[in-house]
């Protein structure tokens, strides 16, 4: 290798790779260790490479950074989390309506036996949460929730006046007392029921989340309005990496 | 990949050096972090697009630079050196070792035409290779390593302690005109 080539290889020579090509490095060196001038280049070129990466890196990030980029990516997440829901709601609003009036909820009121489905005084429910849950759900003939909410968390149970037509919901309110509830509502699948009726009912400070799975839960379909970004604070604690137990 | 808590794991890794590259890129630190804010946001709703965790860094790297072009696009105001006429040869630098002043280094880069800021930029964070940097810009490696060496033997001529044009003024190149406008 002469000097001319020495030279130009030499602006592309990064310490510590091997992007010349073991072949190319390997006369790079050679000749190298025999020119003094060259060599010389070569140092100078590495000790300016070196200044300049080292400023190039010598950012100070601003503190406060993190926290912002963390907190902008969660507004996006809960942005496309209501967005998703809204867009099953609307789904499961296009169903119903198109199944028509097969149970006739719009011909009137209906006669519900209303005191087979309350589980007794609220005094009771709350002295016995998951009794209460439990016999809610047998009184609506289904057999879970959507959810895993706490039954420790267990609020009441009553039925919506909406538009006419009463639907059956069951409340959990937000753990370590706070202010935030959840409130799941039953709809029986193939009967007319908007979406939008519930939410006006309930106001427009809730999320709203439809389940509409054939399978899992058959002749229903659960509703869950809450308050918040996530169901999070109404359901059961679940330990982490499987230490401790429920809170 | 294709959670929130798979992008908090890329922030904690990869802020601080996207950070510093939009800083550069932009030389603001207000453009640099709402660049880099864009940047994760951007990356949020195609996560499901990185199928190589090994390759966040360059994916998270040519949003923010996507994200920077897509704001500067119509900035005319902003001068550059061509560095069509800068010799491709580095000039000699003194016996010293450069002592590279960061503000002086920050306008030398300013100067700079994005098409050589960038490589320049992402050639001294290290772990960029150049076939990296030719990804990174859509160009031929060949391309990518010409700008370099240009680009190197510009901040030579701006920042060597021993060289006219060191305190600033404009670099030493034969027959080298400034642009207009």
């Amino acid at each position: 290798m002469e000097c001319r080539d020495a030279q130009f290889y030499l602006r592309f020579r990064r310490p510590g790779s091997d992007e010349l090509g073991p072949e190319v490095a390997g006369d790079l060196d050679r000749h190298l260790a025999g020119c003094e001038h060259c060599a010389a280049e070569a140092g100078l070129a590495s000790a300016f490479d070196t200044a300049i990466a080292t400023a190039m890196k010598d950012v100070p990030v601003p503190a406060a950074l993190k926290n912002r980029l963390i907190a902008h990516v969660a507004e996006k997440r809960g942005a496309a989390l209501r967005r998703k829901a809204y867009t099953f709601a609307a789904a499961a609003a296009v169903i119903f309506l198109a199944a028509g009036l097969t149970f006739g909820l719009f011909a009137g009121r209906p006669s519900l036996d209303v005191s087979a489905d309350l589980a007794g005084p609220r005094e009771e429910q709350l002295q016995n949460p998951n009794g209460a849950v439990t016999q809610w759900l047998a009184a609506q003939k289904v057999k879970k929730l959507p959810e895993d909410f706490d039954p420790a968390l267990f609020d009441l149970t009553s039925y919506a006046q909406i538009h006419g037509r009463y639907v059956p919901f069951i409340r959990f309110r937000e753990r370590n007392n706070g202010l935030g509830w959840a409130e799941v509502y039953v709809i029986p699948r193939n009967g007319p029921f908007k979406l939008a009726d519930l939410k006006d009912y309930r106001g427009s400070n809730c999320q709203a989340r439809v389940y509409d799975d054939e399978q899992q839960f058959r002749a229903v379909v659960f509703v869950v309005l809450h308050t918040g970004p996530d169901l999070r604070p109404f359901l059961r604690h679940k330990p982490m990496n499987g230490v401790g137990g429920d809170a | 990949m294709g959670s929130a808590g798979s992008l908090h794991q890329l922030i904690d890794a990869h802020y601080q050096a996207l950070y510093r590259y939009a800083y550069r890129l932009s030389g603001s630190q207000p453009d640099a972090e709402d660049l880099t804010q864009e940047a994760f946001g951007k990356a949020f709703t195609r996560l499901p697009q990185l199928r190589d965790p090994d390759r966040a860094k360059a994916w998270l790297f040519r949003i923010l630079r996507n994200e920077y072009l897509h704001r500067v696009r119509d900035d005319r105001r902003h001068r550059v050196i061509p560095l069509d006429a800068v010799g491709d040869l580095p000039e000699r630098a003194g016996d010293e070792r450069p002592d590279v002043d960061k503000a002086r280094l920050q306008q030398a880069i300013n100067d700079l035409d994005e098409g050589f800021r960038t490589p320049i930029i992402l050639y001294y964070f290290e772990d960029f290779s150049y076939r990296d940097i030719a990804e990174q810009m859509d160009l031929p490696i060949g391309t990518v390593m010409s700008r370099l060496a240009r680009a190197k033997a510009y901040l030579r001529s701006r920042l060597a302690p021993s060289e006219p044009g060191a305190n600033g003024s404009e670099p030493r190149t034969a027959g080298a005109t400034r642009p207009t406008g």
